[in-house]
């Protein structure tokens, strides 16, 4: 009996609880939505609603099916350096925040060199800093021309800039 | 937030006082470069063809070329709640909607007011109208009125979105013909007029503009205009009908908050100027529009006008109370 | 005699020349993650107006052809889709690419995209008028149970649990409804956020949800992006033309269905590809390896989305509606130099038309050089950059190409939250493949019941409304099958092989 439930356990992607919690997740907020669609026009309310429901539904099957055969943690989270995980979002966050008031030069070159930073794993040398430097500047230069001048894509100037 | 609030208005201060002295002669040689020309609805559509027309002429009375940029979404709603933080220097320009921007601040949660919007033309209109297929039972207007009267709500009617200027003709039409329809909203009119050609629905409110894209496949039974639209002679006026429907999808353009006047009013003589373009007048009416000239010093009349008419029809819509 | 006589005439030197730069400015914009096809030809408008209306058309068709196989790039070398017809190639193309078939899914990518191109074109040629009557039989129900059966691909891309499919595609449909309702005119789930208004972009959705993820990870290794192999192979041409030769079937079906979804003007490209993928895993002896880099799955999405091209041009020029986004805007083109569409543009303007589709089957069989060499480059330079180069470069262009769709900070902002959530979701197994398929799928859907719901109750059964027509029925049957063929398939395979592999079946 018992090898059997070990054999049918539903192996977890990471650690049991957040194989759990999930679901869980899902649940709260497609009943946050449900709960909002309260408000809506009967037209307008009977397709979110639907999902919603659906989505709660699938979610109290997946626990009910963790909780029945029982789960097995699974592989714990793989390598890689966290730090620069979250220097990427950092500095990507920033670009984007940044974007309407300083512009779409400044913060594509300053965000160009972070992200080189955050990237490179060799030791800089000052050739090879020199040459990304220079690649930067020129990736930077061609998407300018392409998007504002050949495309005609309004970038922005930056309010602050502009002021 | 509120700093950058303060900055902005000190700066906009700053800006105008310099700005107002040169004004008059920047308006002398304006444009002196490309205008941006922002349609908030997405390529395609007839916003983008009326402005596609204006193009060329703007070119050869200008010398200068008009851009024209998408900014899609929330139908129009994106475009016109950024529209006053984009650069006030006349130098961009953006498509305004009737009865779009009178009806969607109505509702909540808009992202602009109808008074945020500096119109300074609206310079042409698709007037509103029924369509039939070509091969519908319903010859005439009257026929597809008692069809509705017989049977309530059985009448379908496709057209493009909720609160849009087919969901206002829908409403007004049912209430001066006391009859009920099924109004069927579609993501745009071109759904809509698929639904139609596939017989998906009886009936479609449609715009001129649609019938004379199809004119072989459809039959439209009544006009929304003053008179006759030139392309379809045989078609009666709703009026001529005896209902008191004079209306459609206005189209203008609006500049942002602290643009100049004298550049203001230098933009809406170039546009007054196209329109008077017999070579444009021709092209357009082709295509099924109907030039309108209301110009910088008319269009705050001409807007409260219609707010007016859109406002009784919101009531009935039960978009206010 | 008359049709050749036209295709000559799309053989001037100018004409050649105009194609030549079409398509490879296309797949240039194509390859670059925001810069739609639609866009493409959207810029190249206002400049088509100054040359004979030939040329125009021949220039506009020849940069939407190469745009929509340009999209294949990025999705094969950098697991982002170019265009949101591209989606389905990153399923099969990015893990080629990782374990070092780079250069060989690109010539795969080439290959269908060459024989789904010219399928589609054939189609517009000598079936136009009659698949265009096929394309206004699809009404709103159609549509339902066509997005319907589209969310049946949800059990075969979620790999470990289907539940976890399901939730991830809630949620995909659930982010579809936010903004303002097309129905009922609801502003919903927007928080008071006016940049929420206008729905969150399916381009920008798709750059966040597949591109950010592979940035997050791209950063935390110092392993190199792709896998290599030292000596360099070419173009791999004559082992991806045996691919494509043993895929025949695989392709051809791909293109047909491509062509018919195409017709069809609420779908699009993304649906074409994603339905003939599911197509081929389903037919395919082994659907096992279909997610995991089987180069079946680009070929079968690869020559359905260029068979839209000239499919999505049917009821655009036989109906005056068009099938796809950048086919409105030639559309609108067509109008400004003063063409009527209709079936005249295939009696009296026949002249036109026949140049046009000689430039379309000019432009495609143009892809065949056109790609290979590009590709070639593109490939080469992916995998030549250091990653400090490489990742500014792509993180670069998910921005400027989010901004750009409809010039929006705050869809960037939205973008890089979709993909950090995405690619949480992935660790936990929910991959995002099935939230992408939710929210493409979600208006469809959404729009297609309603108007059904009030096309019944008008006409006083919503039931025979939508279970009435013999194409939803067609569409109903093979939903069914799609999610039971799988089962009845696995437990057929179990049964031979004894009970060893229940578990699998039931965990799938």
């Amino acid at each position: 009996m018992t090898a059997d439930k070990s054999m049918r356990a539903v192996p977890a992607a990471r650690s049991r609880a957040s194989e759990v919690l999930l679901p869980v997740l899902f649940m709260v907020g497609a009943g946050l939505c449900l709960w909002e669609t309260r408000q809506m026009s009967q037209l307008g309310a009977v397709f979110p609603a639907v999902i919603s429901a659906g989505v709660m539904v699938a979610a109290a099957l997946r626990l009910a099916q963790l909780l029945l055969r029982g789960v097995i943690a699974g592989s714990p989270a793989g390598g890689g350096s966290r730090p620069r995980r979250l220097a990427l979002v950092g500095v990507m966050s920033v670009w984007a925040l940044a974007l309407p008031w300083l512009g779409f030069v400044l913060t594509g070159l300053g965000s160009f060199v972070a992200l080189m930073a955050v990237a490179q794993y060799q030791q800089w040398t000052r050739k090879r800093l020199a040459g990304h430097l220079l690649a930067g500047c020129l990736l930077v230069a061609f998407f300018y021309v392409l998007f504002a001048v050949v495309l005609n894509v309004p970038l922005p100037t930056g309010r602050w800039l502009a002021a | 937030m509120r700093l950058s609030t303060t900055f902005t208005l000190t700066a906009m201060l700053a800006a105008s006082s310099l700005v107002a002295p040169l004004a008059m002669a920047e308006a002398e040689d304006f444009p002196s470069k490309d205008i941006q020309y922002v349609i908030p609805f997405g390529p395609g559509g007839e916003s983008d063809i009326s402005a596609r027309l204006q193009q060329k002429y703007f070119q050869e009375l200008t010398g200068e070329q008009l851009v024209i940029q998408y900014m899609p979404g929330g139908g129009g709603a994106v475009g016109w709640s950024q529209l006053n933080d984009m650069s006030a220097d006349g130098y961009t320009i953006m498509g305004t909607n009737l009865p779009h921007i009178v009806l969607k601040p109505m509702g909540k949660d808009a992202g602009f007011a109808t008074q945020d919007i500096h119109n300074f033309t609206f310079f042409h209109y698709s007037p509103d109208a029924i369509l039939v297929n070509a091969d519908s039972p319903y010859q005439t207007l009257e026929e597809l009125v008692e069809a509705a009267r017989q049977a309530p709500g059985a009448v379908t009617f496709s057209g493009s979105g909720t609160y849009s200027a087919n969901d206002v003709a829908n409403t007004r039409f049912q209430q001066l013909a006391d009859v009920t329809t099924t109004y069927i909203p579609f993501k745009g009119t071109g759904a809509a007029v698929t639904a139609l050609l596939g017989g998906q629905v009886q009936a479609e409110w449609g715009y001129t503009t649609v019938a004379a894209n199809h004119q072989d496949k459809v039959r439209m039974l009544a006009v929304a205009a003053d008179e006759r639209h030139p392309l379809f002679p045989d078609v009666p006026t709703f009026q001529e009908l005896g209902y008191d429907m004079v209306g459609g999808a206005y189209r203008g353009m609006a500049v942002p908050a602290g643009t100049p006047d004298a550049v203001t009013a230098k933009l809406s003589q170039i546009f007054g100027e196209i329109n008077q373009n017999p070579q444009f007048r021709q092209e357009m009416e082709d295509l099924g529009f109907v030039l309108l000239d209301v110009g910088n010093d008319e269009v705050a009349d001409f807007l409260v006008e219609q707010s007016a008419q859109y406002e009784t029809s919101a009531r009935e819509l039960g978009l206010i109370d | 005699m008359e049709l050749i006589t036209h295709a000559l005439g799309a053989l001037s030197p100018l004409n050649l020349a105009l194609a030549l730069l079409g398509v490879t400015a296309g797949i240039v914009i194509g390859a670059l993650p925001g810069l739609s096809a639609t866009m493409a030809v959207a810029v190249l408008v206002p400049v088509t107006f100054g040359m004979a209306p030939e040329s125009a058309l021949i220039m506009l068709g020849a940069i939407y052809t190469g745009a929509i196989y340009g999209g294949s790039y990025s999705a094969i070398l950098v697991n982002t889709p170019g265009t949101p017809s591209a989606i389905a190639t990153t399923f099969d193309g990015y893990p080629m690419a990782q374990r070092g078939d780079g250069d060989l899914a690109v010539t795969l990518s080439t290959i269908a995209s060459v024989v789904g191109g010219l399928v589609g074109v054939l189609a517009l040629l000598l079936l136009a008028p009659l698949l265009a009557q096929v394309a206004l039989s699809f009404g709103p129900v159609e549509y339902f149970w066509l997005a319907i059966f589209g969310l049946t691909l949800i059990s075969a891309l979620s790999e470990d649990s289907t539940l976890k499919g399901f939730m991830g595609a809630g949620l995909g449909l659930l982010l579809s409804t936010v903004g303002v309702a097309v129905i009922g005119g609801d502003i919903r789930y927007t928080y008071g956020m006016p940049v929420l208004l206008g729905g969150i972009e399916t381009v920008s959705a798709l750059i966040g949800l597949y591109c950010i993820p592979v940035l997050i990870d791209l950063v935390a290794t110092p392993a190199a992006h792709l896998k290599v192999d030292d000596a360099s192979r070419g173009v791999r041409f004559r082992e991806g033309l045996g691919e494509a030769i043993r895929g025949k079937w695989n392709l051809l079906r791909s293109a047909t269905i491509g062509t018919g979804v195409a017709i069809l003007p609420g779908a699009g490209g993304s649906i074409a590809s994603l339905v003939s993928y599911s197509e081929a895993r389903r037919v395919a002896k082994d659907p096992g390896s279909f997610g995991k880099g089987n180069p079946q799955g680009v070929l079968a999405t690869e020559s359905a989305n260029n068979a839209t091209v000239g499919g999505g041009f049917i009821p655009t020029l036989v109906l005056g509606i068009p099938g796809t986004p950048p086919d409105a805007v030639i559309l609108g083109a067509l109008l400004v130099q003063g063409f009527r569409t209709g079936p005249e543009l295939f009696t009296t303007n026949a002249g036109i038309t026949y140049t046009f589709v000689a430039g379309l089957f000019l432009a495609t069989c143009l892809l065949l050089p056109l790609g290979l060499l590009i590709g070639r480059y593109a490939f080469k330079s992916i995998i030549a950059i250091p990653k400090a180069l490489l990742v500014p470069t792509i993180a670069f262009m998910t921005v400027i190409g989010t901004y750009a769709i409809r010039n929006s900070a705050s869809d960037v902002m939205i973008m890089l939250c979709l993909g950090v959530v995405g690619w949480v979701l992935n660790r936990y197994g929910f991959r995002p493949s099935p939230i992408v398929l939710g929210l493409i799928l979600g208006p469809i859907a959404e729009q297609g019941f309603v108007q059904g719901f009030l096309m019944g109750r008008a006409s006083g059964s919503v039931v025979g409304t939508f279970f009435g027509g013999p194409i939803s029925l067609t569409i109903i049957a093979l939903s069914l099958l799609s999610v039971f063929y799988p089962l009845v398939k696995a437990r057929r395979v179990a049964k031979r092989q004894g009970n060893n592999s229940l578990n699998e079946e039931v965990s799938s």
